[in-house]
């Protein structure tokens, strides 16, 4: 028995040792995604005035670059496609963590299932996960239930299957991001066809969920505290606008906020021309919104 | 709890050491300490599937006492239908109630009549089917005169919720796991490396082989309307590894464990997939049950005494009882009687009992007759999997006739390249290991302890890898 128990630990004890150079994978991981924006908020290196935030509506409609141009502010586009609001929550808290507050925030609102749960919009663990190596990602990943908690002392519980490669090359994207994190959509041959809300599931508010509205005040409570101005972004659509909910919204949130919403009525946000299809303008419709965007900023 | 979990990682340390290093001085202690930890084990689930089975092991408790008391022949014969009654009465209610319901009003509107449905929200509870074969095999034997009832209770308890083995077999019988719980158990470090051996494979079964192929399986069945035949093909090959890996890895974990607290269990898979006919397969998958149904159905029926006509009806109900006892769906009922319907050529020939050695026993690779076989008999086995698998009859049936249209020659939409390089390598250790009690016995025994520990770290490694990818149920839970 005594040498059973010694084997026995000193299996584990090699084991643990051993397991420790899982964090080469992980770090090669990290070192094959095109997208690094993530890898630059955990080490600091970000000292934006002018931080976007949201889904692929965000990422695809504001140019940052061309931001940071016109109201002179340095400008970051922080979004992430397919994101809900509680994974953009944790993006920003990650965010000001390790770098210095920005001056503003747009926020950019998925109208009108910012609060619901839609399958086009998920906690997008599959950003975390190749950075897992880094202990506040790895909590999340726990507290969010992917991860165990025995990854707190094994690195191979925060690698993937699909991790195990030998490719060193960088992950391809479908829509790759420039340096400031935009993610422009491109023309296509053919104009999305107008989708009105008789094709869209109707709204419901008592399908609201409870932790994606303490999301949003979670985020409002981080931009008080920094003395952060927050600005929530209701961007173009090529489809009817859902009044119903922006005024709900409005009523519910624009305290200690700001809220610009695009004009329906502006002749060229009806152009199928400047969409990629019905709720994400194309490369061309991004630069007209962003230079919009800045004209409001800067008054 | 599952066995690829935290908090088993936990119980089972606490077990081990409470087991070798408070009780281990008296038998009655161990036998106590376990049955507490079977039935915390086993509460884990649901608290309230204790009553169930401690009721159920009074009752056999009772019965075998009985059995030795009475001499009176038609009095022993009430007592042993008290236990069959209880016994299947329970398991028929939790687990056949709503089924039989469904098809006695699916059979009446058929003839023109209407009833409302009176379908119970039933929850099975985990494992009956398993412990309540086992505690059968007791009253049984006990009653066959092969077996003394016992008057240690503990030592019944314990017998009965022995939890290795509780919640998906193997199906012990109690001619030879009950007297083990008579001897002190001894520590023998031989047997517990042997055992913690056994863990390990059987994890990598489940986590990286079963867990893995479950994947592409749930999404092909799933989703069988969509793929070419090629595709489905793929699906039903995945299906075939996950429920093998699944079902043998928790097996090898049951036995594995019990070999750490001193008991010896039975090897329920004998790399079934290397079998030559479906006869040979029968022997080596799910052993527990198939010897069960053997010995207490089928041999009472009258077995192969009687002429052709009698062994054909014999094994047609054996295969297709077994079949059912998976599950209230006439998917199974199928499935195991296209089965019978494999087997039954090899008994019309008397070819049943061909192979009872292990392919190329004394040869490292297989004849190309012994490699045809093979690949026949896998692909029978493919076929029957996909009643077992699919949804409903229909659902099979149309999977089936997209599977052999002419999409078959298609190229798969799914092909998973690491995932088939991984089975490839698993089965060829299966293969080297395929004269042992399981894959990684004797693999590598006489190299270094370096070669060894790499080896085996690397199977951890994949485990732990993995195991953050899915969290599969074990299939067999379900039963």
């Amino acid at each position: 028995m005594k040498k059973f128990l010694i084997n026995i630990a000193v299996v584990c004890c090699l084991f643990f040792i051993v397991d420790k150079f899982a964090y080469f994978i992980l770090i090669k991981e990290q070192a094959q995604q095109q997208d690094d924006r993530l890898e630059k908020i955990l080490k600091g290196a970000f000292e934006k005035e002018l931080l976007v935030i949201g889904s692929s509506r965000a990422a695809s409609s504001i140019d940052a670059r061309l931001l940071e141009q016109l109201t002179g502010m340095k400008t970051l586009n922080m979004a992430y496609r397919g994101s809900h609001i509680e994974f953009q929550k944790d993006i920003l808290q990650f965010y000001l963590d390790k770098n210095s507050p920005p001056k503003k925030i747009l926020l950019v609102i998925d109208h009108p299932f910012i609060f619901q749960e839609v399958p086009t919009l998920t906690y997008r663990d599959d950003v975390l996960y190749p950075y897992a190596y880094d202990n506040r990602i790895n909590n999340k990943l726990i507290a969010k239930e992917k991860h165990s908690v025995a990854s707190k002392l094994f690195y191979l519980l925060r690698i993937h299957g699909d991790q195990l490669n030998i490719n060193l090359d960088k992950k391809p994207m479908q829509f790759p991001v420039d340096s400031y994190g935009f993610q422009p959509l491109p023309l296509k041959d053919s104009n999305p066809s107008k989708m009105s809300f008789n094709d869209v599931i109707p709204y419901d508010t008592a399908k609201d969920l409870k932790s994606r509205i303490s999301a949003l005040e979670n985020i409002k409570e981080m931009a008080m505290f920094h003395d952060i101005d927050l600005h929530f972004i209701f961007p173009p659509d090529y489809g009817i606008f859902h009044e119903r909910f922006y005024n709900s919204f409005k009523q519910d949130f624009e305290l200690d906020s700001y809220i610009y919403r695009y004009d329906k009525k502006e002749f060229k946000y009806q152009q199928s021309t400047y969409y990629y299809d019905s709720p994400h303008l194309n490369k061309k419709g991004a630069v007209v919104f962003t230079k919009e965007l800045a004209a409001y900023l800067n008054n | 709890m599952f066995f690829n979990s935290i908090d088993f990682a936990i119980f089972l340390p606490v077990v081990f050491i409470g087991y070798w290093f408070i009780v281990s001085n008296s038998i009655k202690g161990q036998n106590i300490l376990l049955t507490l930890a079977s039935y915390l084990f086993y509460g884990w689930w649901d608290w309230r599937f204790l009553s169930l089975i401690i009721f159920s092991s009074l009752i056999d408790y009772f019965v075998g006492l009985q059995l030795t008391k009475q001499t009176h022949s038609s009095r022993r014969k009430s007592f042993l239908w008290l236990s069959i009654l209880v016994n299947l009465g329970f398991l028929g209610f939790f687990k056949y109630y709503n089924f039989f319901v469904e098809n006695f009003i699916t059979a009446f509107s058929f003839l023109g009549g209407n009833i409302q449905p009176n379908t119970l929200n039933i929850i099975l509870p985990v494992g009956i089917s398993f412990y309540t074969f086992q505690t059968l095999s007791y009253t049984i034997d006990v009653y066959k005169g092969k077996l003394k009832a016992t008057e240690d209770l503990f030592s019944f308890l314990a017998f009965v919720s022995f939890f290795p083995q509780l919640v998906a077999g193997p199906i012990e019988r109690a001619t030879h796991l009950l007297p083990q719980f008579y001897k002190k158990r001894t520590f023998h470090y031989s047997q517990a490396v042997d055992g913690c051996r056994q863990i390990l494979w059987g994890l990598f079964k489940k986590v990286v082989i079963a867990d893995q192929c479950a994947q592409y399986a749930n999404e092909i069945f799933n989703n069988s309307g969509a793929y070419t035949g090629s595709t489905l093909f793929m699906g039903a090959l995945f299906f075939t590894f996950q429920i093998y890996g699944d079902f043998s890895g928790y097996s090898d974990i049951a036995i594995g464990t019990s070999r750490l607290f001193g008991f010896n269990l039975k090897q329920n898979f004998a790399f079934p997939y290397f079998s030559r006919n479906i006869a040979e397969f029968w022997r080596r998958w799910h052993i527990s049950l198939s010897t069960w149904f053997r010995d207490y159905l089928y041999i009472p029926l009258g077995g192969s005494r009687g002429g052709m006509w009698i062994k054909v009806r014999n094994t047609f109900i054996i295969f297709i009882v077994s079949g059912f006892w998976h599950g209230a769906n006439w998917t199974f009922v199928i499935w195991g009687f296209l089965n019978a319907l494999y087997f039954l050529p090899l008994l019309l020939t008397q070819q049943n009992r061909t192979y009872v050695n292990v392919v190329a026993q004394n040869s490292s690779l297989p004849s190309i007759k012994e490699l045809a076989s093979i690949f026949l008999t896998f692909g029978l086995t493919v076929v029957a999997w996909i009643f077992f698998r699919a949804e409903s009859v229909w659902h099979a049936w149309d999977y089936l006739r997209e599977l052999f249209s002419d999409s078959l020659l298609s190229i798969p939409e799914i092909r998973p390249r690491d995932l088939m390089v991984m089975l490839v390598i698993f089965m060829f250790i299966e293969w080297i290991g395929r004269r042992d009690q399981f894959g990684i016995q004797t693999i590598l025994l006489h190299k270094s302890h370096f070669i060894k520990g790499s080896f085996y770290f690397i199977l951890a490694a994949l485990i732990l890898i993995y195991s953050n990818d899915t969290n599969q149920a074990f299939i067999y839970f379900q039963f």
